[in-house]
């Protein structure tokens, strides 16, 4: 668990093109470890409803057998949210609709195995 | 489960006011912090609800002084006394070195003194206390109200233990030291009693 | 509180708190009085559970209130118990007239910050009620220890085994 890890990552993935915010969260209690998120985003309540939404996704992909899930991403009218797992938290992105997708998701990805 | 620290020569003892609602566990120990000196008390702490009914406990923290070279104090602790509060009066009990049971004088509540008295003996078996042998005193409080039961007529409704009783009228303040004094002796004798077993049991050895 | 309040409050709190449990993911909760009186409950199925919790839980809620004078803490917004197999969460919802208690019990179904996220709604609806706006002319003394006694008995013939 290091502060400084946890912050240069997030520093990273907030200056991809269109990310609003980004934050780890401890998947368990489904509270922000770090956050960096633009005014307007309230990491706690993203931070609960990802993790919680992360697991419960995560069982039924076992459930079906299709293995450990590695992301989850959410589009809405306003933009998506990514997650992904890094152990016992999570690394979440939000960015805008206009935000290159693949490239928010390389780096989440990047961002969680940084943390592992 | 008293406290002694032979290092620091200090007893600590722990004494439970018991006894249905409202019948005067409370003004018992606030007559007490009224009247012992700032040196030898703490601050008493009440946990209650906003209709002044006990809701955890009271506490008041008492320093006897020096009782043969050993720093004595009490902790004395109040329980709720409404039945729907059992689960908490298991806790405050824990650890109790003795009981001051507070009944209710006046006629009405002769059930609840029973009841009350019954359920302390209840809590106290499942908590494992040997009942014969944990000090207990009675006392009849609200002497002071007219058309109340006598102290004989609650001695036959409740003291079938024979244990020392004793009349009071705690809000002006009758009866709460004498009952105080008699449940510290008990307890103090008790501790006594143990102290000697386990010192003939330590040359024994 | 006076008998008649007590049936109004309660069916109040209903919608509001099966919502909670509903959303936040909770196994059980309960929710008490300043005195340990139960206004509500979801999920209990043993009656005598529910009396003690609801009295322990307003004595923990009283002792931590005295820990956080003691301390300076200013008021404690909740009190979070993570046990082996059950979390417990134990918050006041604060209303005009007076404080309530939350008890929530959860298990790895939900978290601590999905609890929390759904309580602030919890406590912005039930601020809102009407019912909790002005105070009825409470009951007198002696009628508190019957009004414990019934609010027990009440929350098991209404709100039944499994609640809502």
């Amino acid at each position: 668990m290091n502060n400084d890890l946890f912050l240069a990552v997030l520093q990273r993935l907030s200056r991809v093109p269109g990310v609003r915010g980004a934050m780890i969260v401890d998947m368990a209690a489904g509270v922000p470890v770090v956050a960096e998120m633009a005014d307007g985003v309230p990491p706690e309540p993203v931070a609960a409803l990802a993790a919680s939404l992360f697991r419960r996704t995560a069982r039924a992909a076992e459930g079906v057998a299709f293995g450990r899930l590695q992301t989850l991403q959410l589009e809405a009218d306003a933009g998506h949210v990514v997650v992904a797992e890094a152990g016992e938290t999570a690394v979440v992105a939000v960015a805008e609709r206009s935000a290159q997708l693949g490239l928010v998701r390389l780096e989440v990805h990047r961002a969680a195995e940084a943390l592992l | 489960m008293s406290l002694v620290n032979y290092s620091t020569r200090e007893i600590t003892c722990k004494i439970v006011y018991y006894g249905p609602g409202r019948s005067g566990k409370t003004t018992n120990l606030q007559y007490v912090h009224g009247s012992v000196p700032d040196e030898r008390k703490g601050a008493m702490v009440s946990l209650a609800t906003e209709t002044d009914r006990t809701l955890f406990f009271d506490f008041l923290p008492l320093d006897l002084g020096s009782i043969s070279g050993f720093r004595t104090r009490l902790q004395l602790y109040t329980v709720p006394g409404q039945v729907y509060y059992n689960a908490t009066r298991k806790l405050v009990l824990r650890g109790a070195d003795g009981v001051v049971f507070v009944a209710d004088s006046q006629r009405e509540q002769a059930d609840e003194n029973v009841e009350s008295l019954r359920n302390l003996h209840e809590n106290l078996l499942e908590q494992g206390f040997d009942v014969r042998e944990l000090p207990l005193v009675l006392q009849y409080n609200k002497q002071d109200l007219p058309g109340v039961c006598t102290a004989e007529e609650m001695e036959d409704a409740l003291n079938f233990r024979g244990v020392p009783s004793f009349s009071a009228a705690a809000v002006a303040g009758r009866g709460v030291f004498d009952t105080l004094r008699g449940i510290s002796d008990l307890v103090l004798k008790s501790l006594s009693k143990r102290f000697r077993q386990e010192v003939e049991a330590g040359a024994a050895r | 509180m006076r008998r008649e309040d007590l049936d109004r409050v309660m069916a109040a709190l209903r919608e509001p708190t099966r919502r909670f449990v509903q959303e936040a993911r909770v196994r059980t909760c309960l929710v008490v009085n300043g005195a340990g009186q139960v206004l509500g409950q979801h999920g209990f199925t043993r009656s005598y559970e529910i009396v003690n919790i609801a009295a322990l839980a307003a004595a923990a809620h009283a002792a931590a209130g005295a820990l956080a004078g003691l301390l300076d803490a200013g008021r404690w917004t909740h009190l979070h118990n993570d046990g082996e197999r059950q979390q417990m969460f134990l918050a006041p919802i604060r209303t005009p007239v007076e404080e309530l208690i939350l008890i929530a019990i959860f298990d790895e179904d939900s978290s601590l910050g999905l609890v929390q996220l759904f309580f602030d709604q919890l406590v912005e609806q039930v601020q809102q009620l009407p019912e909790f706006q002005h105070a009825a002319a409470s009951g007198d003394q002696a009628s508190f220890e019957r009004d414990l006694e019934a609010a027990a008995h009440r929350i098991l013939s209404t709100d039944g085994p499994g609640g809502a």
